[in-house]
């Protein structure tokens, strides 16, 4: 990322920054747009090696973006570039581009090594059956290779779309929500092979709709929302971001009146209701909130059963950081 | 290896792209139901060759294999079995959203083009010229001066390759290319082009045709039937296949996926 703090996104092709040195995805003034149906409207960033997160809620327009800069889509207005080279009508410049797409539609017929080794050979790469190795062991697929990929679960096809976009080592890896599907242990796997891409000094721009995913992908993120870029910097500061803003948590304990009256005494507390088995409070310091609770419930004499946040999702956390 | 290294070699052991995209189509094709509807119409050539060898006079087998070729495997074998293979050798990535796994390589269009109408060429050649060879085995061994077989296999090729062009590029334009395709035979080719020579001249089916009576050069058997000049006929389906192909390179180039 070429910009370290959080900073509102530029949208005004003429006041996009300089590209900066060492970038290898730039985006100025893209706007894609379907009839009259606005999917991106004038986005402009610049990203280097490393591991960034393109995020933002369903129909933000990640895969939109992501299409862009793979050259599946081509901009109604703006320019994109990767590696310094346009990325439509050039195919050569997929020499150096890998793609986990969105969909998951694979080749049925074919087994995850026939699919690997033919994405080889299309590299024209000089060993593709040892190429198709590493990559599948990459993605630790290697003991369902001879599968037909018609058996795969949706976990695994996910790591067959992982390992064809790295057998041939690019410089730039693209990955459309490539969790998606996979368990918990296959997540931590995949996403040390992304860290590792990026230690080897590629660019990796990872889209996703989990927030708790991101956080441990890397500190770089792009934020879309509604087709805008809504901010790009650091991951932390979006996490106190989310950490300041007033939240809205349900409380579920006995004797809710009680519990309530305790309540009310701690600071940042701006509204407090009851409810059946519970009540509903909106905080502006859910941390303090968060310590507090157990021991006022517990002095109360009032069973605590369940603590739960009311606007978690990530499209409320986006529309807060673009309000 | 550093980001990047492998990728800069080219050639080796693993090259030619097209080749590989050629096996991989081929062995699809070579799959899946439509066979079951090739293997009825070759089946249904075969058993009217049969019945005609063994039915009637062998003075007249002659005149009954081109007949056979002209009624039945130039309007219906050749337009529906290129039609099954090429429709599905481009369509059924389309359909099922797998394009992006040979549009997002370093290949042209041209290239990816080329492989798919060559697989779907080489099956529906194999599909046709059995029934055909067969045909001639009952009906054609006779022939004098021996026409017959160069003629049915040429013109069965270029007729086969004009119609895989064709339906190639329809399976790239339409969601329903199949029926679409279904329709350009029975309709125009079969119906329009039948009845009107201005409009048989838009027609794979007569430049086929001609290329089979300008070999077979036995027009007693045509029943004065209506033929452009054989060099003509080749060289126009040559420039339908290549307009077709170029033609689909570029809407494949250019095609968004969404």
């Amino acid at each position: 990322m070429t910009q370290t703090e959080l900073v509102p996104a530029t949208s005004a092709t003429a006041d996009a920054p300089p590209v900066p040195d060492g970038a290898t995805i730039v985006l100025r003034g893209v706007s894609k747009w379907y009839g009259d149906k606005v999917a991106l409207s004038d986005i402009s960033f610049a990203i280097g090696p490393g591991v960034t997160a393109l995020l933002g809620p369903n129909g933000a327009g990640k895969s939109t973006t992501l299409k862009l800069l793979t050259g599946q889509l081509r901009p109604s207005r703006g320019v994109v570039r990767v590696l310094s080279e346009p990325v439509v009508d050039n195919p050569a410049l997929y020499r150096r581009i890998g793609l986990v797409p969105e969909q998951e539609s694979l080749y049925p017929q074919m087994t995850a090594r026939g699919f690997i080794e033919f994405a080889a050979r299309l590299y024209r790469l000089p060993d593709p059956a040892a190429a198709a190795e590493r990559a599948l062991k990459l993605v630790a697929l290697l003991d369902a290779a001879d599968r037909n990929l018609g058996e795969f679960s949706k976990g695994m096809r996910q790591r067959v779309k992982v390992a064809q976009a790295l057998v041939h080592e690019p410089e730039v890896l693209v990955l459309d929500e490539p969790l998606s599907g996979a368990d918990p242990r296959q997540r931590v796997e995949l996403m040390g092979v992304f860290d590792q891409m990026a230690a080897t000094g590629a660019t990796v721009l990872i889209s996703s709709h989990v927030l708790s995913e991101v956080e441990r992908m890397g500190s770089n993120v792009l934020v879309l929302v509604d087709g805008k870029l809504a901010a790009e910097g650091d991951f932390r500061q979006i996490r106190e971001l989310m950490n300041d803003r007033p939240r809205r948590l349900r409380v579920l304990c006995e004797r809710p009146r009680l519990v309530a009256a305790a309540l009310v005494q701690l600071p940042g507390i701006v509204e407090l209701r009851l409810q059946d088995g519970g009540l509903e409070v909106e905080t502006n310091d859910a941390r303090a909130f968060a310590v507090a609770v157990p021991r006022l419930a517990r002095d109360a004499g009032a069973r605590l059963t369940g603590v739960e946040g009311l606007d978690e999702g990530l499209e409320s956390v986006f529309r807060y950081l673009v309000e | 290896m550093a980001a990047g290294e492998q990728v800069r070699t080219r050639g080796g052991a693993g090259g030619a792209p097209a080749l590989a995209i050629f096996q991989a189509s081929l062995r699809a094709l070579l799959t899946g139901r439509r066979w079951i509807v090739v293997a009825v119409l070759d089946a249904i050539f075969v058993l009217l060759a049969v019945l005609l060898a063994t039915q009637t006079d062998a003075a007249s087998h002659q005149l009954h294999l081109v007949e056979l070729f002209h009624r039945l495997g130039l309007p219906a074998l050749l337009p529906f079995v290129a039609l099954l293979f090429s429709t599905e050798a481009l369509g059924a990535e389309v359909e099922d959203r797998t394009l992006i796994y040979l549009t997002l390589r370093p290949l042209s269009s041209v290239s990816i083009v080329v492989a798919k109408f060559a697989a779907a060429f080489v099956i529906t050649l194999a599909a046709t010229w059995l029934p055909l060879l067969i045909s001639f085995v009952l009906l054609g061994l006779n022939d004098t001066p021996a026409g017959q077989l160069p003629a049915l296999l040429l013109a069965g090729a270029i007729g086969s390759a004009g119609y895989c062009a064709v339906f190639l590029l329809l399976g790239l334009l339409l969601r329903r290319a199949l029926l679409i395709g279904a329709i350009y035979i029975l309709t125009w080719e079969g119906a329009i082009a039948a009845l009107s020579t201005s409009a048989a001249h838009l027609s794979v089916r007569f430049y086929t045709f001609g290329v089979y009576a300008g070999i077979l050069r036995r027009d007693e058997f045509l029943n004065g039937e209506p033929y452009p000049a054989p060099a003509g006929a080749f060289i126009f389906l040559l420039l339908v296949v290549l307009g077709a192909l170029w033609w689909t390179a570029r809407r494949l180039r250019r095609t968004e996926l969404k």
